[in-house]
This record gives C-alpha cells, structure tokens and sequence, in this order.
C-alpha cells in the first residue's frame, strides 16, 4: 500500500499524540497524584504538629496562671470523693478557727446539692455560727479562701450590737466541691 | 618609526615626546598606536601619538568621577572626528589630505585629516555678519597644519542655512567643496535619519561614540577603566555565551536536582512530624496535666465570691454617722445592711456612694422607725457574683 506525505504526516502526528496520552497516562499523572498525595500528607501532619505546638504555648500560659493563682490563694485541686473532701476540709477548718481566734459554736454539713456545671460534681455547705472580733471574722475568711477544696463563701452574716459592745455574731456558709462517685452515698 | 615591539616601541616614541614637546614628558599622559592601514615608509611604520598635559586629564577625570560617571575612555576630539570621518559621513575615502568642516551657525569644526588620519582640529566661531572673516580664519586654520594646495577637496557639512557660508568658503579658499550627509545608519531614536544640521551640531560627541563603539580596541586611551578589564569582563560574558547548550543542560540538571531535593526534603519533614506524632502521648502533655487545676481555676474565678474585697469596698464609703448593726452577704440573697444613722441624709449618700462604684448595683435604701432613731434597711445586689443555677439549700443559717 503506498502512502501519501499527508497520510504519514498525519500518522507520525496522531502516533506523537497517541505517545504523549501514553506518557502522561502511565508516567505523568501517577506521579503528579503521588506528589499531591505527598503534599496532602505533609500538610495534614503539618497541621497536626501546629495544633500540638498551639496548645502547648496555650498550656504554658494557662500554667502561668495556675502558679500566680497558687502563690495568692493556696493550691489548686481537683474535687475529691465526699468523704475524704469533708475530712479534709473539717480538719483545716478547724486549723483556721484557732488561727483567727473565732469562738465556733455550732457547725454542720449540709446535704451536697448537685454542682450545675458539671454532674459528676456536687457542692456541700458547711453552715458555722460563730462569735468573733471584726478583725478575726477577715482572718478566718482569708484563712479559709486558702484551704484546698473550698469553693466560696456564700453566705456571711455579721451581727453586732453598738449598744453592747462585745464580739459580733457570724455566720457563714463555706461551699466545698466534692466527687459525686464511688463511695459517696451522700451526693445525689 | 622603525617596527618594534610593543615595549620597544613606547621607549622610543616616549624619546621622541621628551624631545619634540615642550613639556617634561612626565607632566605628560600620552597613548600612542599603529596606523595599520597606513602605508608602511621606508623607514617602518607611521605611529600616531596623542598627549595632554597630565593635571588636565586628572582634573576631568575627576570632574567626570564627582559627576557619577565611570569612564571607560578618556581619548581625543581628533579620535571623534577621524571615527566621524570613517563611520559616520558619506563620502568617498581619499588616500590625500581632506579637511571636514561641520558647520553651525556659530562656530565651525575644521579638522585636516591625511589618508583618514585626523591631523589637527580647531574651532572657529563664525562672524555672522563679515563670512570674509571667518573664511580667513579658515584658511589659517587649514595652512597651520598643511599648505592649502595640498588639500585635495573640503568636506562640508551643515544645514541649509549654511550654504551661503560654503558658497563663500569655496569661494575664498579656492577648494572644491563637497556636501556630506550623515551616514543611513545614524538615525535618531525613532528611526528618523539625521540631518546635516544635527550632524554638524554633534558631529564630535557622535564621532566619539563611534569610536567607542567601533574602534575601542585601537582608540587612543588617555585615561579611563583598564582596557583589560573591560575586556577580560567582554570576554567571560563571550564565553559564557559560548555553549548554550551546555548551559540549557546545566538549568535542567540544577532543576531536577532542585526538585529532587524539593522531594525530599518534602518526605523528609513529614516522616519527621509523623514520627513526633505516633510518639505524642495526649495524657502526658502539659495540657493533660494541667487540666484539672485550670478547671478548678476557672471554676474558682467564676463562683468564688471575694468577701474582703466586698466587706473593704462598703466600709470605705460609710459615713461616721451611720451605725451598721448586721451585713448580710450571699449569693442569692444579695447584700443586706441594717443600722442607724443619726442624720438621715447619710443613708443616701451612702447609697448614692454604693452605686458609684461597679461592685453593687440595685442599691435601694429604705428608712424604717423614723421616731426611734433613724433606723435604715440598705439592699444591693453584687455585680460581680454569679447565682448557681441549681441553687443552694434554702433556710436561714
């Protein structure tokens, strides 16, 4: 079969055209997919990496804050099961009274109520009525705020009589967050 | 001068400067070259020799250094005009003695040039009104260098304004005159032709840029950049331009090399990140550790109610005349202050005092019994206490 200049022409092209499809199809577009795959990759591990290093420069900061909190206001912990937070609590209450010189009459725990922010915690009130000076009542307060456990102050009644002078009647009300689990059968 | 060396050469053309000139030659830059396409004499070759007193070069040199010009080389007029004379003008070459006239309405160039050797150059200015003059000038200008019969023809070139000047010229030195044009290649930027006007006006600044262009490797160099130099510099720009194959290779070369290394470094770092990752222990990060302890921070923040901070704040503003008998404090039940006053207005100034601040707000006083003493109820909520939602037990203490 003889052919013209114009058919091998047009069969050298289409075989140039056919070659290159080939080439990108087997050698071109796998390696392109396997450099994005490598891209992909990286930035995914990249990303990861970031958001690790963001929070640890997030924890950082937050540690600074812990310590500064701490060297004000006591340690910091986490909740512990009712018994134990009440044991402790009770004992450096105790510690605090002598060490303010309020005169305790009369303290009870109350009945912990569920904490609204978190149900695996409750919060128990210790209610205390006490007789004690002006100056005494904000050192027992202060003393308190440094016990570990205690949430607040979240009632304070100071009474006094001018007429009268003598030590002014206090009443307070001391939260304690403690863990609603395990062997506390008193949270609800 | 006889042939020579080059070394050899400068020695006895330095002998012929001392001899010839009235300067001491070392008050002297001189430059001297072969005239190739000169006739070689009986005796060796002609030599041309140019000199100037050296302070002036220095002195332009150093105009030419504080106007922020680096020169690449200082030479003479007589260069421009020979390479003006060679390159720039259409005309056929003679192997006599020429003169060119490049002539302005003010002043006329006149050089003498013999086989396309610039002999001498001198300036004239023109006498608008007595051309007899300036012809005269001319010709003493011409007969300085060489007998006038010796010219075999004048080369003139100037604008149209200019012809009855070389109608008398011809006139007066008794020469033919022959009009130039600039040479087809001259043109200005936009591809416009000079004129014969422009060519006489710049004639010498043009001939100097065909000498620079045309003639670098032979112009006389007074002063200037190294010829070296510069050349050494042409000549690895040249080489570099040499092999642009081999260069075209070395791209691709360095860029596949720059992708392989792009690659790598690519698999490099990521391996290096997962393998952080699979050794990241989330439980054993700072984060983890510190957790409990800035919960209970947050939450101490949030709840915790600063007694002292309240109690200092409201003894700060309670006037002498106010007996407080009981504060009550509480999350829920707000601020509660009874007492007396003996003059009732300090209640409200009390209450007014309380609101300033940012601690209380819904400060409300109320007077009670007002025929026993003046006794007050004083309510305020606490802005910066937040009520638990759940609620604490209820009953008094």
């Amino acid at each position: 079969m003889n052919m013209s200049d114009r058919d091998r022409r047009a069969l050298v092209l289409g075989g140039v055209a056919v070659g290159m499809i080939a080439v990108y199809l087997v050698a071109l577009n796998p390696l392109v997919s396997r450099y994005n795959d490598m891209l992909a990759d990286h930035e995914q591990a990249a990303a990861k990496v970031a958001r690790i290093l963001g929070e640890e420069r997030k924890a950082a900061d937050q540690a600074r804050q812990i310590a500064e909190w701490e060297r004000k206001a006591g340690q910091l912990s986490e909740p512990k099961p009712y018994s134990e937070q009440i044991t402790s609590v009770s004992y450096k209450l105790v510690a605090a009274y002598q060490a303010s010189g309020m005169q305790v009459k009369n303290s009870n725990w109350t009945h912990p109520i569920p904490w609204p922010d978190d149900r695996t915690l409750s919060l128990a009130t210790i209610r205390i009525d006490a007789e004690a000076d002006w100056e005494n009542v904000f050192k027992f307060v202060a003393a308190v705020y440094r016990i570990e456990g205690v949430m607040s102050i979240d009632r304070l009644e100071l009474a006094g009589d001018s007429k009268k002078p003598g030590p002014l009647t206090v009443k307070l009300a001391v939260s304690v967050l403690v863990r609603s689990e395990g062997d506390n059968r008193w949270a609800s | 001068m006889p042939d020579a060396d080059e070394q050899r050469l400068r020695q006895m053309v330095s002998h012929r400067l001392e001899a010839d000139l009235p300067l001491p030659i070392d008050q002297l830059t001189w430059e001297c070259r072969r005239l190739h396409g000169a006739p070689a004499g009986p005796q060796g070759r002609w030599v041309l020799t140019q000199a100037a007193p050296r302070d002036r070069v220095a002195r332009d040199m150093a105009a030419l250094a504080a106007a922020g010009l680096r020169v690449d080389a200082m030479t003479t007029e007589a260069e421009a005009v020979g390479a003006l004379y060679r390159h720039g003008i259409n005309h056929s070459c003679h192997p006599g003695t020429e003169g060119i006239v490049l002539a302005t309405a003010d002043e006329w160039v006149i050089a003498v040039l013999t086989g396309g050797l610039t002999r001498s150059v001198r300036r004239i200015r023109v006498a608008a009104d007595d051309l007899d003059v300036t012809c005269r000038e001319c010709r003493q200008a011409i007969e300085a260098e060489v007998p006038l019969r010796e010219v075999h023809r004048l080369l003139w070139c100037g604008s149209s304004e200019t012809t009855p000047a070389r109608q008398k010229a011809a006139e007066s030195l008794g020469l033919t005159v022959e009009v130039v044009e600039p040479h087809r290649q001259l043109v200005e930027v936009g591809g416009t032709a000079l004129t014969s006007g422009q060519l006489a006006a710049f004639g010498p600044a043009l001939g100097l840029a065909l000498a620079g262009l045309l003639e670098h490797n032979t112009v006389i160099r007074l002063a200037g950049r190294e010829q070296d130099r510069i050349e050494a510099g042409r000549r690895r720009v040249e080489s570099l331009l040499r092999y642009p194959w081999a260069w075209m290779a070395t791209a691709i070369g360095l860029l596949i090399v720059t992708l392989i290394i792009h690659v790598a470094a690519i698999k490099w770092e990521t391996r290096q990140m997962q393998t952080l990752l699979k050794g990241w222990d989330k439980t054993q990060s700072t984060a983890a550790r510190i957790e409990p302890k800035y919960r209970a921070l947050l939450r101490l923040e949030k709840y915790r109610i600063d007694v002292e901070g309240t109690i200092a704040d409201l003894c700060r503003v309670v006037p002498d005349s106010i007996v407080i008998s009981s504060i009550q404090l509480s999350r829920e039940q707000r601020l509660v202050i009874k007492g007396t006053a003996s003059d009732p207005k300090a209640i409200f100034k009390l209450a007014d005092d309380l609101r300033t601040g940012e601690r209380f707000a819904s400060v409300n006083p109320e007077r009670s019994e007002p025929g026993q003493g003046g006794s007050f109820t004083l309510t305020a909520d606490l802005a910066d206490v937040r009520r638990l939602t759940a609620g604490l037990p209820r009953g008094g203490l």
